[in-house]
């Protein structure tokens, strides 16, 4: 599978997570409304084509910690960049 | 609470308080018309005599400042991260006195064999701004043609402080060493996870109106590689607060301890709305915001919550159906998650959406309700 197949709501994870630099998960659930089931799937299917990487953080929440691996530059972003919802 | 600062800090302002007041004190006691005043005449005696000894210490005081000015230049512009901190570690006054002390014996040298109708003034300069200079000179009477240096005849003057600089040297950066692990820990104490460091890091780069487009672009180069899973988690957080603390400097970590420490102080909610921003959207919900409590420490005390308390807590607060259904849907059991991995996307949507500041006060006043207290 090549970075040209990502879905919507991966090349939306993929843009947030590249403009956050690093971000927790579940914060990347609750920021763009994605159930945790399908975000953690997703992000474990992300990491598994090394689009993006997953680091421990025990401290944290969630214990985990997402970045962009290096070849998720090459993946297309989204047009459209991620806006935060208002309140 | 016990002052965790460092000791370097803290010696320093000791003893410039210490010398201001005792120059206070003396000029006080030189100043006030002592001779016209009913006074004991030992107050009168000590006066004269501290006048006397300060006519003829002050060539000394004056060649002795100038050597010790040259050893701080030394000092600053070998450290120019730390000056501040350079100078008050041990062997950093060790440099400073030894050029004022070795200048101010060799103007007493001086002084002895010079004639007595010597200009005071240039011998003090000649010996002020000279001495220093021949200590650090290396005389060159014969010079190969086109050689390297190491066949040149001549006389090295300066080898001998050229070894004891690099002692101190070694030495300076050995207690800064340990002063720089005291900021970094005290910065880890306050800011425990990978992501909260990574965020504020990230800030402070991008924060440096020094820094070129390709200094930050460094600086994001290297914090990126930090974070990367092989380092191990306790390397990856001590190496960002070296990065803050390097980037930021020692007063911007005392910030943002204190802004963790104490309600926030208006830089640190600048820190929190300019994290906000387009620098770091997703350092929303982990910024100071109020009453003390960060935001990341509130998303703990929700998950710490059963997962259908958190769910009727937060639909209670938020007014949007399309939010309600959000946490209702993300609460549904769901296969091979945990239930710290549902609640936890719960609390973060909470945070992000009502603030911390709204839903602190909700949990006190359901701490508070009498449901909870039966």
């Amino acid at each position: 599978m090549t970075p040209k197949e990502l879905k919507d709501n991966e090349k939306k994870i993929l843009a947030w997570i590249e403009k956050a630099g690093a971000i927790s998960p579940s914060q990347l659930a609750a920021e763009t409304m994605i159930l945790p089931q399908e975000m953690w799937e997703m992000l474990n299917r992300l990491a598994e084509r090394d689009l993006v990487m997953l680091r421990d953080d025990p401290d944290s929440v969630d214990g985990k910690l997402i970045f962009a691996a290096p070849m998720a530059k090459a993946a297309p972003k989204m047009q459209a960049k991620p806006e935060q919802d208002e309140p | 609470m016990k002052d965790d600062k460092g000791d370097l800090r803290n010696r320093f302002n000791f003893a410039l308080t210490v010398g201001f007041l005792f120059l206070i004190a003396l000029a006080v006691l030189l100043a006030v018309p002592l001779d016209l005043m009913n006074v004991q005449p030992v107050v009168l005696q000590l006066q004269t005599r501290i006048k006397d000894a300060l006519g003829s210490l002050t060539p000394f005081i004056a060649v002795g400042a100038l050597g010790a000015a040259v050893g701080l230049a030394e000092l600053t512009s070998t450290f120019e991260d730390y000056p501040r901190e350079a100078i008050v570690t041990q062997w950093g006054q060790y440099l400073i006195w030894l050029n004022g002390g070795t200048a101010m014996l060799a103007f007493f040298i001086i002084r002895f064999y010079a004639p007595p109708e010597t200009n005071i003034f240039l011998l003090i300069l000649m010996v002020g701004i000279g001495f220093p200079t021949l200590i650090r000179t290396n005389f060159t009477f014969a010079k190969q043609f086109g050689g390297d240096g190491k066949g040149d005849m001549g006389v090295n003057l300066g080898w001998l402080y050229e070894q004891f600089q690099t002692l101190c040297k070694k030495q300076i950066d050995v207690e800064l060493m340990t002063f720089r692990r005291k900021q970094v820990d005290r910065l880890l104490a306050r800011y425990p996870t990978v992501l909260e460091l990574y965020q504020t890091a990230l800030y402070t780069i991008k924060a440096r109106a020094t820094f070129t487009k390709a200094e930050e672009e460094t600086k994001l180069s290297e914090l990126q590689q930090k974070i990367d899973p092989k380092f191990p988690i306790e390397a990856a957080r001590t190496e960002i607060g070296l990065l803050i603390l390097e980037v930021g400097g020692i007063a911007y970590v005392d910030l943002l301890v204190e802004a963790r420490r104490e309600a926030p102080t208006p830089v640190a909610a600048a820190v929190a709305e300019a994290s906000r921003g387009a620098a770091a959207p997703a350092a929303a919900v982990t910024a100071p915001v109020g009453g003390g409590l960060d935001s990341e420490s509130v998303v703990k005390k929700l998950v710490e919550m059963p997962l259908d308390d958190l769910v009727s807590f937060g639909v209670s607060l938020l007014n949007a159906s399309d939010d309600q259904d959000w946490v209702k849907k993300a609460a549904q059991p769901q296969g091979n998650i945990t239930e710290v991995k549902q609640k936890a996307p719960i609390a973060y949507y909470l945070v992000s959406r009502l603030g911390v500041d709204a839903i602190v006060r909700a949990l006190q006043s359901k701490n508070d309700s009498p449901d909870t207290k039966s």
